[in-house]
């Protein structure tokens, strides 16, 4: 090997011990500090380390250490666009897109291909129980109406990865609703065409880090199946418009998939809430914690004249109850709110509803499969 | 704690060089046995039967060398060797088909390889006895040698701890080498085998270009870890004030070709050859032996690696690509130089399906995997596994840069011999600031993703 000058092997010595005594006091630092705030749940691969002894501690307060974790996780988002997470795809615009949904068996990414659709038995299976669904209300003098929201590759397919390409015409949805349509079932709402219709550049109607819509994505279902409803079935005049409304972006720590991703504090959401002048015409007549009922006030601030308008809502989720609350309450008389689609006895002796509508998210029809 | 684990770079060596570089020499050789065994001890802190065993083994071997070379010679050859052996392939098998709860002790390969070197030495009056406990439990248990380190002769290694002088030119050219030898064991080896296995665990069917790439992955995957490995291993020894062979020699490209995969690991094939096909050249000759060497070097080679009889099947393209060699032996010596690039090309390709083959748990599952090639799987599965692989950039930037490190020796001799004066400092200075900046780079990036790769042997190489 040939000679170094001993300057040169001075400054590697030196530069070497100068950085493991960095790398040292920070992380002995941080082991005798024992602050579990420093401490990431998992390392950067998934796997927890465990075991008691100095040297397992302090592998710990490496592996898992939050800064370092975050560090890692923040540079390879922005410099490679990538996210270590087999279950989250990084789309564009900061957007992130799930791969598997395990609770309900279905796969996005397939699905966004064509190649996860519903089997001609599963789809006659749920027109099955959907027209039994409709029958059982029905028998109580009261309507049903399936609202399917899509998820947000549908709507966003420019923001998926170029390489997947353009969305496919044979997804489940699609599928689904080519052949309710042609069997003659007509009591659902498909809003994917509606949100693509009035998908807007600068606001977007689906939160960035997470599959459910923001509440500027809830406003346009709410327009649709106001104008689906007969005319006597609210009050016109208490129809919500959009110039009367004003929503506004901000920034807020990751939702779940980015959460899921370790990305949480790297990419924030881009959340659009309603502006707090918006005006609030109804009041809470009851709020089990479970279900809740709202009544609007008339010009008076009465109780509204009786109408036909009395709704129970339905959605999977309380997240999206919540943010459609204020459109629903605020335009019909009567409207039940509950957190799941199960129909219900008491709840509905409580609604007395005119029409029952169910919320439901693309990724989730696999619900309306009759359980065996 | 491997040598590339946070705990040993921040704790443990500073701590251990602290306590033993002011030792005197009289007195080094037990230092770095006490380090060496507090070393093993907190390697193999969940394995205590191993530990214990490999305490064992260091004083049986010592029983075995510390006789006169005439006394018992048979007896002692017979149990030096197979007891050692017996014992390494017990943990080995019990390693790869048995609970999962055994944990295999670390380094035992090496221990075992060692002892039965001295024993067989010692016996044949090659090396003279220990001068101390001390110096044999040294011999044995020197950490950086069990990383992937050389495979030493005991009385080699008596001059090396005699001429062992710590010096701050050794210990620069420790830091160095270790330094580079990190980058290629973390940021290039551990990054090619984690994108290999997740290509193989999210693949649904096996692409025509992932079946291109997965060969690629597997050879730069190992020549980098035995590269880095073999580096990190005599950088350490160098800080300690010993200076050790390469490990890993590329000479063999323009020598002789056809032997270039075993200069990956170039210490394991001169173990081999010396204990192993020179006792059986001597016993026979011509072509037959030839082909009996070529095939037993292969196996042991092989199972050097993983302990798994039903991975040499895939050795079948490398034998027949080196039977030639074998059986014509002037083939195989200085060809002109396109010639033996391509020769070393084609050794690298034949060696890939067994290098893929060994990445996997179960070696023959590769062969399933293969049965699915271009079975209906689409296009679209290449860009999504290379998503779920999750590692598109920096794969490809990983390959740039293997492909840039592997003539990196060649091109760096050739610039050294070139350049002079000013020019040539400032070319070590600049080389020095891009050494640190890819370890440092490593230490805050790569390292804390890798916990599975850093801190315990690689994928199931059980050495």
């Amino acid at each position: 090997m040939n000679q170094k000058t001993p300057l040169y092997q001075l400054l590697t010595a030196a530069l070497f011990v100068c950085l493991l005594l960095s790398f040292s006091v920070t992380y002995v630092t941080n082991r005798w500090l024992h602050t579990d705030e420093t401490l990431a749940e998992q390392c950067y691969d998934g796997s927890v380390l465990v075991g008691d002894t100095p040297v397992d501690s302090f592998n710990r307060s490496y592996y898992q250490n939050q800064s370092s974790l975050d560090f890692v996780r923040n540079f390879e988002y922005r410099l490679f666009g990538i996210v270590n997470h087999a279950n989250v795809i990084v789309g564009k615009n900061d957007f992130l897109f799930q791969v598997k949904d395990e609770k309900n068996d279905y796969n996005y990414l397939k699905d966004y291909l064509g190649e996860h659709t519903f089997t001609p038995e599963e789809s006659a299976a749920i027109l099955g129980e959907l027209q039994r669904r409709q029958q059982s209300y029905a028998e109580r003098d009261c309507k049903y109406l399936l609202v399917i929201l899509p998820n947000a590759q549908s709507v966003y397919g420019e923001y998926m990865p170029s390489y997947l390409g353009e969305i496919s015409g044979n997804t489940r949805l699609a599928v689904l609703d080519r052949y309710l349509q042609e069997n003659g079932f007509d009591s659902f709402i498909n809003m994917t065409d509606v949100l693509r219709d009035f998908k807007d550049q600068s606001l977007p109607l689906y939160n960035n880090t997470e599959n459910s819509l923001n509440a500027l994505g809830h406003y346009y279902p709410y327009i649709m199946l106001c104008a689906s409803f007969s005319d006597n079935a609210y009050d016109y005049e208490a129809l919500i418009s959009r110039g009367s409304l004003d929503f506004f972006q901000h920034y807020t720590v990751g939702r779940s998939l980015a959460k899921e991703a370790g990305l949480e504090q790297v990419l924030q959401n881009r959340t659009v809430s309603l502006s707090n002048d918006v005006r609030v015409d109804y009041r809470l007549l009851f709020n089990s914690g479970y279900v809740a009922k709202t009544v609007r006030n008339n010009d008076y601030g009465g109780v509204a004249a009786s109408s036909v308008s009395s709704l129970l809502l339905q959605f999977s989720n309380n997240r999206d109850r919540l943010l459609s609350e204020t459109f629903y309450s605020n335009t019909f008389d009567f409207v039940t709110y509950q957190p799941d689609l199960e129909d219900n006895a008491m709840v509905f002796e409580r609604a007395e509803p005119s029409v029952v509508i169910q919320f439901i998210y693309e990724n989730e029809l696999s619900q309306l499969l009759p359980t065996k | 704690m491997q040598l590339t684990a946070p705990a040993f770079l921040l704790i443990f060596l500073p701590v251990s060089l602290l306590l033993t570089l002011p030792v005197p020499k009289k007195h080094r050789t037990k230092a770095l046995a006490a380090i060496s065994s507090l070393w093993y001890v907190l390697a193999n802190r969940e394995s205590p039967l191993g530990v214990a065993a490999v305490f064992l083994l260091l004083l049986f071997a010592y029983a075995m060398v510390l006789p006169r070379p005439e006394q018992m010679p048979r007896i002692r050859l017979f149990f030096g060797t197979v007891l050692p052996l017996s014992l390494l392939l017990a943990a080995r098998l019990l390693a790869e088909y048995g609970n999962a709860a055994f944990r295999y002790p670390y380094g035992l390969t090496f221990v075992v390889l060692a002892a039965i070197s001295a024993t067989v030495d010692r016996v044949n009056g090659k090396c003279s006895a220990p001068r101390s406990f001390f110096e044999f439990a040294v011999y044995l248990l020197f950490f950086p040698l069990l990383f992937l380190g050389p495979l030493l002769h005991f009385r080699h290694f008596q001059e090396r701890l005699d001429a062992a002088a710590p010096s701050l030119e050794r210990f620069s050219i420790g830091v160095r080498l270790y330094m580079g030898g990190t980058v290629k064991y973390l940021a290039i080896s551990a990054v090619l085998f984690r994108s290999l296995i997740q290509i193989i665990t999210y693949s649904e069917g096996l692409h025509y270009l992932i079946a291109l790439l997965l060969p690629l992955l597997a050879f730069g995957g190992f020549w980098f870890l035995l590269a880095g490995g073999t580096d990190i291993s005599r950088g350490v020894a160098y800080m300690y004030g010993f200076a050790y062979p390469k490990s890993h020699r590329v000479g063999f490209l323009a020598r002789e070709p056809f032997r270039l995969v075993f200069g990956a690991y170039h210490a394991l094939y001169v173990y081999l050859k010396h204990y192993v096909l020179e006792p059986l050249a001597r016993r026979c000759r011509g072509r037959l032996c030839r082909v009996l060497s070529l095939v037993l070097l292969l196996v042991l080679y092989a199972l050097f690696f993983r302990t798994r009889p039903e991975a040499l099947l895939f050795l079948l393209p490398l034998l027949l690509f080196l039977l030639p060699a074998a059986l014509w032996p002037r083939l195989s010596r200085s060809p002109r130089a396109p010639f033996w690039t391509l020769i070393g090309v084609c050794g690298c390709v034949c060696l890939s399906p067994f290098l893929l083959a060994i990445s996997i748990e179960e070696p023959l599952e590769l062969l399933g995997l293969l049965g699915t090639l271009g079975d209906e799987v689409s296009i679209y599965q290449f860009h999504y596994v290379f998503s779920a692989v999750l590692n598109t950039r920096y794969l490809l930037i990983s390959l740039l840069l293997a492909m840039i490190f592997l003539p990196m020796s060649y091109y760096r001799g050739a610039l050294e011999r070139r350049l002079r004066g000013g020019w040539l400092t400032a070319f070590r200075y600049v080389e020095l600031g891009l050494l640190f900046g890819g370890f440092l780079l490593t230490l805050v990036y790569f390292l804390p993703q890798l916990p599975a790769y850093a801190d315990v042997p690689y994928l199931n190489f059980y050495l």
